[in-house]
């Protein structure tokens, strides 16, 4: 890749768009990042995903000191939860090493196709796992030490909600999986991380949430340190698209209330159905091999 | 929970979420520069990042650019090692046991990466 001011411009704003789509609708800005990279920019495909870790650990650090300030996130929950998707990030990254590019692409067309189902299945006005999510329902709230406890005052109704995580072997177990899917694909992972913790093991959505953000930076890391290893990291283009994403998350913040989620969840819903299908044409073309 | 615990707990929040804030923009303020260095020289190229190549750096460029993005990738590593700091002086030996655990498998990253 050649720095000229398109491609400056382009990943910049790429990494915008990612970024205000991630506040907006609650998506990670990997299922967007990663095959734009390769289908637009045509950087390869470890590449990618390694600026898309990059782009994670940005919007979960952003997005984090958010969350953690306003004592929405329980890190206990998250420290437990990250020993399994830390393992599982390693075991991602070093399996993205020797699996072919083109069962790669095939697996995040599948995952593009997941999430354009749950984005046109989500209900209500906001998605899970955002970066700026719930900030104006921000209340304070505090963990138990010793415990995965805690509680936080509920904005809407005023109420203290307590609650305490169950079933942590289903928590682990899917963190496991969702660091295994972020180290291969370079996604956060938290569509997997929100539902196992809110509904598995009794979190509620707004702590899951939060907890997600919170662990994904260090599942992104973890599979990082692979990539790095392995000389996939290009920090040009990395550091252009984190720059984007962090200024498209404040963004995305401030656009809250203004644009419409419901419409903006069935453009993106097209777009992503769209790129799936243009994955899966390519890598059965072998125009990915690489 | 009592004063003493809660105002401990409340500490330590704002000590991530400062440490959290303060590695974002300081990593930022890196990259940026980089970026500005690399658009005033006539090198268009973007070299993959090698750690072994940034000290001494190929450019200055290439050397704030590589600290920014490394000092971003480091802020989680040092959010888990101060929090494992926070849990010990609450005395919640389990959760500083956790941490440390976590940091064992960041460092076997970098080890099997590059095996």
């Amino acid at each position: 890749m050649t720095l000229d001011a398109v491609v400056i411009a382009g990943l910049v704003g790429l990494g915008i768009v990612a970024g205000a789509l991630g506040a907006l609708v609650g998506i990670g800005g990997g299922v967007v990042l990663v095959p734009a990279l390769v289908l637009v920019f045509g950087l390869d495909f470890r590449v990618a995903v390694a600026i898309s870790l990059v782009a994670v650990i940005a919007t979960s650090t952003a997005a984090g000191s958010v969350y953690v300030a306003a004592g929405q996130t329980n890190m206990r929950l998250g420290m437990t939860l990250e020993i399994a998707t830390t393992a599982g990030g390693i075991a991602g990254g070093l399996l993205a090493t020797v699996v072919p590019t083109t069962w790669l692409a095939l697996l995040l067309a599948g995952m593009l196709a997941v999430t354009t189902v749950l984005l046109l299945r989500e209900r209500g006005t906001r998605g899970r796992g955002g970066a700026a999510r719930d900030e104006d329902e921000a209340a304070e709230g505090y963990e138990t030490p010793g415990r995965l406890a805690g509680a936080f005052v509920d904005a809407r109704t005023g109420r203290v909600v307590t609650y305490e995580a169950t079933r942590l072997w289903l928590g682990s177990s899917v963190s496991a999986v969702a660091g295994v899917v972020s180290g291969l694909l370079g996604v956060g992972g938290g569509f997997l991380k929100v539902p196992a913790m809110h509904l598995g093991m009794r979190v509620p959505v707004k702590v899951a949430a939060a907890t997600s953000n919170f662990m994904i930076g260090v599942t992104a890391l973890s599979s990082f340190a692979v990539y790095l290893a392995r000389g996939f990291v290009h920090p040009y283009p990395a550091a252009l698209v984190a720059v984007g994403v962090t200024g498209g998350s404040l963004v995305g913040a401030r656009l809250q209330g203004r644009a419409s989620p419901t419409v903006l969840r069935y453009v993106l819903s097209a777009v992503l159905a769209v790129v799936a299908v243009q994955l899966v044409l390519r890598a059965v073309g072998g125009g990915l091999d690489g | 929970m009592g004063d003493d615990v809660g105002g401990r707990e409340h500490a330590g929040r704002r000590v991530v979420a400062g440490l959290l804030r303060g590695g974002l923009a300081a990593a930022t303020l890196l990259m940026a520069m980089g970026i500005t260095t690399k658009l005033v020289s006539a090198d268009t190229t973007t070299p993959a990042l090698e750690l072994n190549a940034l000290v001494p750096p190929r450019t200055p460029a290439d050397g704030l650019l590589g600290a920014g993005v490394l000092t971003l990738v480091a802020t989680p590593f040092v959010r888990v090692l101060v929090l494992a700091v926070v849990w010990w002086r609450a005395h919640d030996r389990r959760f500083v046991l956790t941490a440390l655990v976590v940091l064992v498998l960041l460092a076997a990253a970098t080890l099997l990466g590059g095996g």
